[in-house]
């Protein structure tokens, strides 16, 4: 196993929970598309944060890398496989933010009933309501 | 300097927490149980990179340097303690992008809107 196939590994697990979130997105009355953008935006900032303080973690000697197990690809110091990591974290945490999120609400309207389904938090045409009780 | 990494951390991590109190973006965004949430996301996060950490330095991909910025504790073999504090800032540093990019795309939406005068 080489750093970039564990890296592959993990970036597909991450993105399992994406494609669950993104699936799932407009039951909690918000659409898909939003969270693709989210995802995909936050990644590219992250992209560029990792190369900048990487590339200074790297010029710091802060760890050392076992060139063997390396593609060989650096974009400034940052072998190809960093790169990954802040991938990851946009796959999984805003999906992961978004589920989290979806539970509570449904429990909140399930805590209450008789009480408007979020129609009051919806803005006008934004979404389809929510179907909390399907 | 000992310690240099660790205080760049950590000044950083002030830094976002005041971009995220400041915009509401992530552990300060205005819904119940916003501060919680990020806790466990930030530790959910935090888990998964740890075990690519140590998945990584078993395997052998990568170890310690010789930077003198490093504290010089050691929590495991190549894993030194300012790791920890990195993975969860990583984590953290994700929620508060996204929170500002899901702000940015709101206010893009919203203008969309009311340009078109429906």
């Amino acid at each position: 196993m080489t750093y970039a196939s564990l890296a592959v590994v993990v970036v597909l697990a991450c993105s399992a929970v994406t494609a669950v979130a993104v699936a799932t997105e407009r039951r909690r009355g918000r659409a898909p598309s939003r969270l693709v953008a989210v995802t995909v935006l936050t990644a590219l900032v992250l992209l560029v944060l990792t190369v900048v303080f990487d590339s200074a973690m790297v010029a710091a000697d802060l760890f050392r890398y076992d060139e063997s197990a390396l593609v060989g690809l650096r974009i400034g110091l940052a072998p190809v496989e960093d790169l990954a990591w802040p991938v990851a974290t946009a796959l999984l945490l805003p999906s992961l933010a978004a589920l989290l999120e979806g539970r509570a609400r449904v429990r909140d309207a399930a805590g209450a009933p008789g009480t408007p389904r979020l129609v009051d938090t919806a803005p006008a045409g934004a979404a389809r309501l929510p179907e909390v009780h399907r | 300097m000992s310690g240099m990494y660790l205080a760049c951390l950590a000044l950083s991590a002030v830094g976002v927490a005041l971009l995220d109190r400041r915009w509401r973006l992530a552990a300060w965004r205005d819904v119940p149980g916003a501060g919680r949430r990020t806790l466990v996301l930030v530790g959910v996060g935090s888990a998964l990179l740890l075990a690519w950490d140590l998945a990584a330095i078993a395997l052998g991909f990568y170890g310690r340097g010789a930077s003198d910025a490093l504290l010089g504790v050691w929590l495991a073999p190549h894993l030194p303690l300012e790791e920890v504090v990195f993975v969860a800032f990583l984590s953290y540093v994700t929620l508060v992008v996204a929170g500002g990019v899901g702000h940015v795309l709101a206010r893009r939406v919203g203008t969309a809107r009311a340009g078109t005068g429906s």
